[in-house]
């Protein structure tokens, strides 16, 4: 499709530990338009986050061919990497900054003016609820936090792809709402947003689509509507548990309650 | 400091930029990065204001180490062979642990994974940022070292041999560097990331007791005349050790006395560096970051042996032998474990064991008393007591860790009395680091001293027991791996620490009267005794409300 903005045919990434070799992810192709919000969901180890990591130019040793922004991400990892933000799982940061000091390294490496990011951080901030910890550092910050200061910085250079892996892990009720309007807001102004989460309730609601991955497969590509039709479920965690084939979780529960009760 | 460190770049701009490196970006990391580091050892002050510079704090330090080392090159005949090759090595071995031990932050910091690869920076960029801020911290270490020395040279020789000697400084500091990075990579082909950062942390412990022997050898290796004259000659051997070719090449260039063997050293001292640097550059730089990407792409089957079983039948014994109750068994067991696993508490423990040897080795060298005749002191004492060394930074370091968070457990577990696990998790650092140290120092005890100090010994292990006992009691009762080491903390209870440090002094000085107006210990012994047995039951005995709980 011409006029994607992230493409990706026969992706595989395996993953070497000594003589054996593990593939993570199977011959992935997908194309995304702009403007779109993607649910990109699997369970624990379906190589969600080796997919956010190959198209945000972290894993570089990968097979197949990966577009962004209309961008070779193998040829033009840099013009890639321009225009896209990416807000990873853990709170990663380095802490021993404030976060004033972090959004200014951020965007200075964006080649944003160093007023303009002062600015934008300061009120990008105020708005998170920061303001009066912007030069505190971080290392004394809790989970959630972090986490909004590792948001802002994935979006302060106003990308047009925003790759979030787990971005809400550790956010308050409050904070949730604030993203999850913010990231509908982005879509709408065009900005395509690639969300791999594994809460579905937050997916369901603001993905216009939902690819689904399991073992490194993609199985299931399209719109909740589409996705559900013509099954008995009555959400996409029901609709998960259905494609994963793991249905057997009261039976499961079961067994557990028995180990513990003997 | 930071801002200082990053004009000096400024004239290089052009260039750094010619060699595809986009200086701002440059800048912006290595700024960044200089910040953090500055930052890294001042503990949890989370205000901008109350900020030090421990940078130029880290300089001045090295600065007076080179300074005292500069009495060496005023010693007589043979001074200055002997002086630089004592420098020469010296310098050599704080690069080599600086980079092993400090740096690990720069090699292993997977936060640049999340935080710098998905953004626009190329990798020639990131990869100059890591040389440079390797190389700022190297000069910072050789030329504080050397800042005395080079002023004592111009003095002493003039300026062309102080050049001379800076160039060598600068010489032996590119060969340091390119045999860490052959340490390092032959670590990374051998053994996994978890390994390697345990062999961190070992050389950290290993540069701790560099610095306290260092310090107290010095200044006797001074004294020794003899030695000092053995440096006249030269040697073939000498060829094997890389200090040497700069120290024979500049004291040879200095005397005028010049061979084919000392231009063998000449060569090799100017060679092997500019070999080592262009191998650095060009061929394994390259691997190195190969090899350091395959070690942060997830665990290797040799990382996950990391939860090895300790020896648990012996752990089994040890514990059931020395705990009161199943509380305190479990404890024990548990800390055990973590005291041999947790690098926090390694690297604030292990140097400790370092500096008894040191402390003994300290006692003898000043001593004017013969091996032969060292049955007739009472200089077993200081074998005796030197081991509580051990004791007083157990009962400091057991609070803290770098997983210190997990210690919510305590806070949940259905324990009348907390006393039984922190007397479990004591009595599991004893055995496990005081004992060993306290039994290997006393064998050599007895070699020396006979059987007839056996009754001193265990008179003095129970004294040890009873005061280490009488320190936990006065020190504010916190769960083991339960804490944040910072610098506010550790202030508190250093002066208590101290305090009891000196009561050692005392109960050895007490013994040393016993000893000198023949009371039998066997009689003061069941007082000891008496006392440890009360001492441990309440520290056992503490109770909920006298717990420090940090959360």
């Amino acid at each position: 499709m011409s006029n994607s903005i992230i493409t990706i045919n026969n992706l595989s990434k395996s993953y070497r530990n000594g003589a054996t070799e593990k593939k993570v992810l199977h011959n992935i192709s997908l194309s995304v338009l702009p403007g779109q919000i993607i649910g990109y969901i699997g369970p624990n180890g379906a190589g969600k986050s080796t997919t956010v990591k190959i198209l945000s130019g972290i894993i570089s040793d990968f097979e197949g061919e990966a577009q962004v922004a209309g961008y070779d991400i193998r040829r033009e990892p840099l013009k890639v990497k321009e225009h896209i933000g990416y807000i990873p799982e853990n709170a990663s940061l380095y802490e021993t900054l404030t976060p004033m000091e972090f959004l200014l390294f951020v965007g200075q490496l964006h080649g944003l003016d160093v007023g303009k990011i002062e600015d934008k951080a300061f009120k990008l901030l105020e708005l998170f609820e920061l303001k009066k910890t912007a030069h505190d550092r971080m290392n004394t910050f809790s989970k959630g936090m972090k986490q909004k200061v590792l948001i802002i910085s994935g979006i302060i250079h106003n990308p047009d792809v925003i790759f979030m892996d787990e971005p809400l892990d550790g956010l308050d009720a409050n904070a949730v709402i604030v993203v999850k309007e913010i990231l509908m807001q982005l879509a709408r102004e065009g900005k395509t947003i690639f969300y791999s989460s594994h809460i579905m309730d937050v997916v369901e609601k603001i993905s216009d689509r939902i690819i689904l991955i399991n073992q490194g497969k993609v199985i299931a590509d399209g719109s909740y509507e589409e996705l559900s039709q013509g099954r008995e479920v009555k959400s996409l965690e029901q609709l998960f548990t259905f494609l994963t084939g793991k249905s057997d979780h009261s039976q499961r529960a079961g067994e557990i309650i028995d180990i513990l009760e003997n | 400091m930071v801002k200082f460190i990053l004009t000096l770049f400024r004239p290089f701009r052009k260039l750094i930029e010619w060699a595809g490196v986009n200086y701002q970006q440059f800048e912006v990391i290595l700024g960044a990065k200089l910040t953090m580091d500055n930052r890294k050892m001042l503990g949890n002050t989370s205000q901008k204001k109350t900020l030090r510079n421990s940078m130029i704090t880290q300089s001045i330090i090295y600065i007076g180490i080179g300074g005292y080392m500069t009495g060496l090159l005023y010693r007589g005949d043979g001074a200055l062979f002997f002086f630089t090759t004592l420098f020469f090595s010296f310098v050599m071995i704080m690069v080599i642990m600086g980079l092993i031990s400090e740096f690990n932050t720069i090699l292993f910091d997977t936060r640049d994974n999340s935080i710098l690869l998905p953004r626009p920076v190329t990798p020639r960029t990131l990869l100059f940022v890591r040389v440079m801020h390797i190389m700022v911290y190297l000069m910072l270490i050789s030329l504080s070292l050397s800042l005395i020395p080079l002023i004592a040279f111009t003095i002493t020789y003039g300026v062309l041999p102080m050049l001379l000697f800076l160039g060598d400084v600068i010489l032996i500091t590119l060969f340091s560097v390119f045999l860490t990075n052959m340490i390092y990579l032959l670590l990374m082909k051998i053994t996994s990331g978890e390994k390697i950062k345990d062999i961190i942390v070992y050389s950290q412990i290993l540069l701790a007791i560099v610095f306290m022997g260092a310090y107290q050898l010095l200044p006797r290796l001074g004294q020794n005349q003899e030695l000092i004259k053995s440096f006249n000659a030269l040697h073939n051997w000498m060829y094997l050790v890389p200090p040497f070719w700069m120290s024979a090449s500049i004291t040879s260039i200095l005397s005028g006395a010049f061979s084919m063997q000392t231009l063998g050293f000449l060569i090799l001292s100017v060679g092997m560096p500019l070999l080592g640097l262009w191998l650095v550059t060009s061929v394994l730089a390259k691997n190195f970051d190969q090899n350091l990407s395959t070690l942060d792409q997830g665990d290797t089957k040799s990382d996950k042996k990391k939860g090895k079983a300790e020896n648990s039948s012996l752990l089994d014994f040890l514990s059931s032998i020395c705990s009161y109750s199943y509380e305190e068994r479990i404890s024990f067991q548990t800390i055990w474990r973590i005291a041999n696993r947790d690098r926090t508490f390694k690297k604030g423990v292990y140097p400790a064991l370092g500096y008894v040897f040191i402390i003994i080795l300290m006692a003898f060298v000043n001593s004017d008393t013969s091996l032969a005749n060292i049955a007739t002191t009472k200089k077993y004492l200081i074998m005796i007591y030197a081991p509580t060394f051990v004791v007083y930074i157990l009962a400091f370091s057991i609070r803290f860790s770098e997983n210190f968070k997990a210690s919510w457990i305590y806070q949940t577990i259905p324990v009348q009395r907390p006393g039984h696990i922190i007397s479990g998790a004591f009595k599991a650092v004893f055995v496990q680091l005081f004992l060993p140290v306290f039994i290997v120092v006393n064998i050599v005890t007895v070699y020396f001293w006979g059987y007839t100090v056996l009754l001193d010994i265990f008179f003095g292990f129970c004294s040890i027991l009873m005061m280490s006992y009488a320190m936990l009691l006065m020190q504010s009762p916190v769960f083991p791996f339960s804490d944040e080491r910072s610098t506010e903390q550790s202030g508190q209870n250093v002066l208590k620490n101290l305090l009891m440090f000196f009561a050692i002094g005392i109960i050895g000085g007490i013994h040393y009267l016993l000893i000198l107006y023949n009371v039998n210990l066997l009689f003061i012994l069941p007082f000891i005794v008496i006392v440890v047995v009360l001492l441990s039951r309440v520290y056992r005995l503490t109770p909920w409300r006298k717990m420090t709980n940090n959360f």
